[in-house]
């Protein structure tokens, strides 16, 4: 089409054929937004519209039927091999024969297709143990699959810098990636015998969230800038006593719940870095065991905190010992430069008090304290701001 | 004068420029408003706004809605500049965006996405995409070529041997 036929069906108004008249990269982009199998039904509109399909940047395949296998064979055979920006592989398999073909396209894409942002839910697939290979992935999103082995180890993809995996079981025994910036882990299981350990060292933002099994080991983030964690219930087995916490032998048999330093905690050493930490766990994990509180163990070793949230999860236990944790060591452990500390919480209970004489007797004057009341569902939140 | 106008923009793009749309209407926009447009924030980075922005590709009645948009849209685009006034809430924003693309219709629809990819206003043109092609989704072939005056130029033969060809697509 001549630019100018091309402006008098932009210009004319009325019924004139406008979405045809868009030059082909933003034909492309509109496609972008749809299904595959809709896409790639456009090429019978007119003849403007034959060929297009095959060459949009985006593939989307969710909530697939049983001919799954048939559709993804032709649609990744017949497409142009044109880098791909996203693609989104969201769908369940009818048959255990299509697991490895699941394997395949995945690795199709990665490799063939220089995909960029990388979404894959495909329900109960065992990603294939070989470790990823592009220098192109920059995202990659997992969920409700089972990722073992050298999956996670993304040494060949130096553009990685955001992973997000949601309900997916982990057995691996590392998770590694030299340029990763972004790191969600939320409701996975570690099934690892050993303790999966992250090793991340260009991290900014990190959510780990009500994880099952073995709780991870964080290697030193130097970069961290916030970092969420929240622990579910009965399972978070952070501490362990023996002499190199972290890299725990098969069934270690010294690893338990979250405590200070002195038994080696997991969790926190990893974190305390993080000039933004944001923790949710069981009131008893962060506040109820007397001297051995986390609280200390991160007004301590975390010298950059800025801002501190600790979000008790609603417990119903009336009964509760819930006691003040007095500072046994006499002295502050709370940094010079803290400047305000916020507790915002539903009701201001015995319990918000007695968390607020303990963040006094870690050093932190009272006046400096300021109680807000929130609707929040969860009993009480505390912000701990340090200004540097 | 050009440092002068540098300076001006550390005080959360006060300074204002010109936009002038291909039927000479003029809009008179902060520099902050006008920077979501990667096109003219390149030309504001290379001072050469100074006499007015000239887009000869951009009708008044276009610009005019573009303006608008920009307007709406500089408090998360110009989050830097402090001094902005009380940016809307997402929610205004949101409702704003729903009631501005669903008013959108052919021919104006498609003028506005040319309009955003020539002034390079990413978040625009992801949203008139965006929907385009909800009216494109759950249509039949047929469906298509209605919404959008699509003129089917195969033959009945040839559309046939295409829809052949691709069977594995149009099999439900």
């Amino acid at each position: 089409m001549s630019p100018e036929s091309k402006k008098a069906a932009v210009e004319g108004g009325g019924g004139g054929d406008h979405i045809g008249a868009l030059p082909d990269a933003l034909l492309h982009h509109v496609l972008s937004f749809l299904q595959s199998k809709e896409v790639v039904r456009t090429c019978v509109l007119a003849r403007r519209w034959r060929h297009l399909w095959k060459s949009v940047p985006v593939l989307r395949v969710t909530g697939a039927d049983e001919a799954i296998h048939k559709f993804m064979d032709h649609l990744l055979l017949l497409r142009e091999r044109s880098p791909l920006e996203a693609c989104v592989f969201a769908f369940c398999l009818y048959s255990k024969h299509d697991a490895p073909f699941a394997n395949l396209w995945i690795r199709y894409v990665i490799l063939s297709c220089q995909v960029r942002v990388l979404t894959l839910d495909i329900i109960g697939l065992r990603l294939i143990d070989l470790p990823v290979v592009s220098g192109f992935l920059t995202t990659l999103e997992l969920g409700g699959m089972s990722v073992h082995g050298k999956f996670l180890d993304f040494s060949s993809c130096p553009a990685l810098e955001e992973l997000k995996m949601t309900k997916c079981t982990i057995s691996a025994d590392k998770i590694s990636s030299q340029s990763l910036k972004r790191l969600s882990i939320c409701e996975c299981k570690f099934k690892s015998d050993g303790r999966t350990v992250i090793s991340v060292p260009s991290l900014l933002f990190l959510q780990l969230i009500a994880f099952k099994g073995r709780t991870p080991f964080l290697e030193d983030m130097p970069l961290l800038v916030t970092a969420k964690v929240i622990l579910s219930g009965y399972h978070c087995t952070d501490y362990c006593y023996s002499s190199d916490p972290g890299y725990c032998p098969i069934g270690c048999t010294h690893c338990y719940g979250i405590d200070d330093g002195s038994a080696g905690c997991v969790l926190l050493k990893g974190l305390a870095d993080a000039s933004n930490l944001e923790l949710i766990a069981d009131p008893k994990v962060w506040f109820e065991s007397a001297e051995n509180c986390a609280l200390i163990c991160i007004l301590q070793h975390s010298p950059f905190l800025e801002k501190l949230t600790l979000q008790l999860s609603k417990k119903p236990d009336i009964n509760m010992r819930s006691r003040a944790i007095y500072n046994s060591m006499g002295k502050s452990c709370a940094s010079d430069n803290l400047k305000t500390v916020e507790v915002k919480c539903q009701d201001i209970d015995k319990k918000v008090h007695k968390l607020i004489m303990s963040l006094n007797s870690y050093g932190i004057p009272l006046e400096k304290i300021n109680i807000q009341q929130t609707n929040e569902s969860y009993e009480c939140i505390i912000y701990v701001k340090v200004k540097l | 004068m050009a440092a002068a106008a540098a300076e001006a923009t550390t005080d959360g793009g006060g300074k204002m420029i010109i936009l002038i749309s291909a039927d000479g209407k003029r809009f008179e926009v902060t520099e902050a408003v006008a920077s979501q447009s990667q096109l003219i924030s390149n030309m504001i980075e290379d001072d050469c706004t100074e006499n007015g922005v000239r887009l000869p590709n951009v009708d008044g009645d276009i610009l005019t809605m573009v303006v608008d948009y920009c307007n709406m849209h500089a408090g998360d685009a110009a989050a830097a500049g402090d001094t902005m006034k009380a940016s809307s809430t997402e929610e205004e924003l949101k409702k704003f965006d729903a009631e501005l693309v669903q008013a959108l219709e052919n021919p104006v629809l498609f003028k506005l996405i040319l309009a955003a990819n020539f002034l390079n206003i990413k978040s625009l043109l992801d949203m008139t995409c965006q929907r385009v092609a909800d009216m494109m989704s759950g249509k039949t072939p047929e469906q298509m070529r209605e919404t959008f005056s699509i003129e089917n130029d195969f033959t009945p033969e040839e559309e046939a041997a295409i829809r052949q060809e691709n069977a594995w697509a149009f099999d439900d």
